[in-house]
């Protein structure tokens, strides 16, 4: 997988991947704020009914460090999210950089936005969310672009 | 059928939630930022006992009685009685142990000479025990520009 050939099949805005594979972005974005614990499956953490979760037991900088591998994560996913489906450093008049860090940011505050605004799910509600729902519908997706491409 | 239907339900609540949460997040916060910017009390509010006096001359209006300190309670008053030059009973000691007081305002209620009143003023904690006793002229300090009101 070359993530380069990716960003550069995805010049123009209409040639995104996120206006060609809508369902396929809902599904990454779903699954991407589950794998880095944020709200609305943030059930490790779960601050607002645990104290802190796990990491009450941290202070000082190894707490710091579980919060930067957090903040880290999450701009790591928006990342991947903005190379697969926004076009990458694709973007008029600005350096490509910056386009690419815009694109990441915007993506970082919609995964902060869903975190002001969903409330937790329960673990047995995720599981049945994640196995049930996403994957088949992933599959289904997947099936469809092959018959369609 | 049903499950299609349901999941575009679903994103469309979910939205309808980003979109309120959205409205406020470009509004201008509406906390307080309590130490820089302060609430003005509202006039009756009951903050702390202060003691009245005629804006003339200056004196206390508190003729010693004792009404207030008999009607306490949870007798966070304690008075002594003297006499001033002119013949008249004044309060040779007020005091008021802020830390007994549970800011009912019955001795405002009671006053017959208007001289003490629950003042909207706040922050009076302390790091000591002994500072919440208040004398007097800390008492008249506290009152200091402010007039009875009748509000009954």
């Amino acid at each position: 997988m070359s993530m380069q050939s990716i960003v550069n099949s995805q010049k123009h805005i209409w040639e995104w991947y996120i206006f060609r594979q809508p369902v396929g972005f809902l599904i990454y974005i779903v699954a991407a704020i589950a794998e880095i614990n944020r709200v609305p499956f943030d059930i490790p953490e779960a601050e607002q009914e645990l104290v802190a979760g796990f990491n009450i037991e941290y202070s000082g900088m190894k707490f710091a460090m579980f919060f930067f591998a957090e903040f880290a994560n999450l701009f790591l996913v928006s990342a991947i999210a903005t190379t697969l489906f926004l076009g990458g450093w694709n973007g008029p008049l600005l350096p490509s950089w910056i386009w690419f860090f815009i694109k990441s940011f915007f993506l970082v505050f919609v995964i902060m936005w869903f975190k002001w605004t969903f409330p937790r799910l329960r673990v047995d509600q995720l599981m049945g969310f994640a196995w049930k729902f996403l994957l088949p519908l992933a599959f289904i997706n997947l099936i469809l672009t092959g018959l369609l491409a | 059928m049903n499950i299609i239907k349901r999941t575009f339900d679903g994103i469309y609540n979910l939205l309808k939630g980003m979109k309120v949460t959205i409205k406020y997040f470009l509004k201008p916060a509406i906390t307080l930022q309590y130490p820089k910017e302060r609430w003005t009390m509202p006039e009756r509010s009951r903050g702390m006992v202060g003691l009245l006096s005629d804006p003339e001359t200056g004196k206390l209006n508190c003729t010693a009685c004792f009404i207030c300190m008999r009607n306490c309670p949870v007798r966070a008053i304690q008075i002594t009685q003297t006499k001033d030059e002119a013949g008249k009973r004044v309060p040779d000691e007020f005091v008021i142990e802020a830390g007994l007081c549970i800011y009912c305002g019955i001795c405002e209620e009671s006053c017959p000479f208007n001289a003490i009143k629950m003042i909207p003023k706040y922050e009076f904690s302390t790091y000591d025990k002994k500072q919440l006793t208040h004398k007097k002229e800390r008492l008249a300090e506290i009152g200091k520009g402010h007039k009875y009101t009748k509000w009954s």
